[in-house]
């Protein structure tokens, strides 16, 4: 099925072993060419930031998203999830920016396929972006074919 | 564009989009009319000189929004840092035209913004106030006190940018027109 990013955040994260609740969907974390989700954030009542693979997800639902353990969950460790969480590297919000240079606005929000965690589009300020033009994702823009 | 209008403007890698510079300077050889590449500028409110230096072959694109490169990879550390005093060597230059009349001073670089862009003219400001653009070719001859228009480049002398463009490629056209009948007339010689 395919959702969107502002959808998808606030949705109950439920552990599908034990059925208990572990928290929402913070926010999405997008590999480094924009394209694939690597994870999610879970708010919780933990401290520090909760993450989960995508692999670890077993259904991204309309309502509920089940993942396999809570034992899944995980503090950050790579730089790029970091960056993520910190919000140096988000999506909704973001530049895009061409390859030639030319600013085309802000990405409003993202659809992307649930089964799969793949990018299927960018919805910007001047209109949709398929994914096949994303180049990557950054701290500065997301930079996308013209 | 004009090379100054690219100061200031971020270096966005298309790889990773991230901005992991700006623009400070053009370096420019002005002894080949040639555009070098870029000094550089760190992000962030810590502004300060970067050592690396952005050479124009390894710029993708320039755009009014950034100067895009394929990777950080991209900039380079020079071992032999390119003299800033180079980019100035043209400017203040008195222009003369073939004729042997003052046009003004050189204020500027034009360059091109696209894959590896290059030096394609200079700015002039004109002693009667106007603004004039001057295509570069290598019959431009440059010292330094004097920036001599040949009279080939007369014609192609502009007024705006936009109408420069089109100038430019006329230019070229002229100039290729040129050399082909150079060589269509030695080969006439070779064959009597």
């Amino acid at each position: 099925m395919i959702t969107t990013f502002t959808s998808a955040i606030g949705r109950n994260v439920v552990d599908s072993a034990t059925a208990d609740d572990v928290g929402s969907v913070k926010t999405i974390v997008v590999d480094q060419e924009g394209r694939r989700i690597t994870g999610i954030q879970v708010a919780g009542r933990k401290r520090h930031a909760q993450m989960v693979d995508w692999g670890d997800v077993d259904s991204f639902g309309e309502d509920v998203v089940l993942i396999s353990s809570k034992r899944a969950i995980h503090e950050p460790v790579e730089e790029r999830t970091a960056d993520t969480v910190k919000g140096d590297v988000h999506y909704i919000g973001s530049r895009v920016l061409t390859v030639d240079g030319a600013e085309l606005g802000r990405v409003k929000d993202v659809h992307f396929d649930t089964d799969t965690g793949e990018v299927i589009a960018l919805m910007s300020d001047s209109g949709r972006v398929e994914a096949d033009r994303i180049r990557s994702l950054g701290t500065y823009a997301a930079v996308v074919e013209s | 564009m004009r090379a100054s209008d690219v100061f200031g403007l971020p270096v966005v890698t298309i790889n990773g989009g991230d901005d992991v510079a700006e623009i400070k300077d053009v370096v420019f050889d002005g002894t080949n009319h040639r555009l070098v590449g870029f000094t550089l500028n760190k992000r962030g409110w810590f502004r300060g000189k970067l050592r690396r230096q952005l050479p124009a072959a390894a710029v993708v694109a320039i755009g009014p929004d950034a100067v895009m490169v394929a990777d950080d990879s991209d900039l380079e550390d020079p071992e032999v840092p390119l003299a800033q005093a180079e980019t100035h060597v043209v400017t203040g230059n008195r222009v003369i035209s073939a004729d042997g009349s003052n046009l003004g001073s050189v204020s500027g670089v034009v360059i091109t913004t696209g894959d590896a862009p290059e030096a394609v003219g200079y700015e002039v400001d004109g002693d009667d106030g106007n603004a004039y653009f001057v295509p570069i070719s290598a019959q431009l001859a440059l010292s330094d006190d004097n920036l001599l228009i040949p009279e080939s480049s007369t014609d192609f002398i502009r007024n705006d940018l936009v109408g420069f463009g089109a100038a430019l490629a006329d230019h070229r056209r002229a100039l290729d027109a040129a050399a082909e009948t150079g060589a269509s007339e030695s080969t006439g010689g070779t064959d009597t």
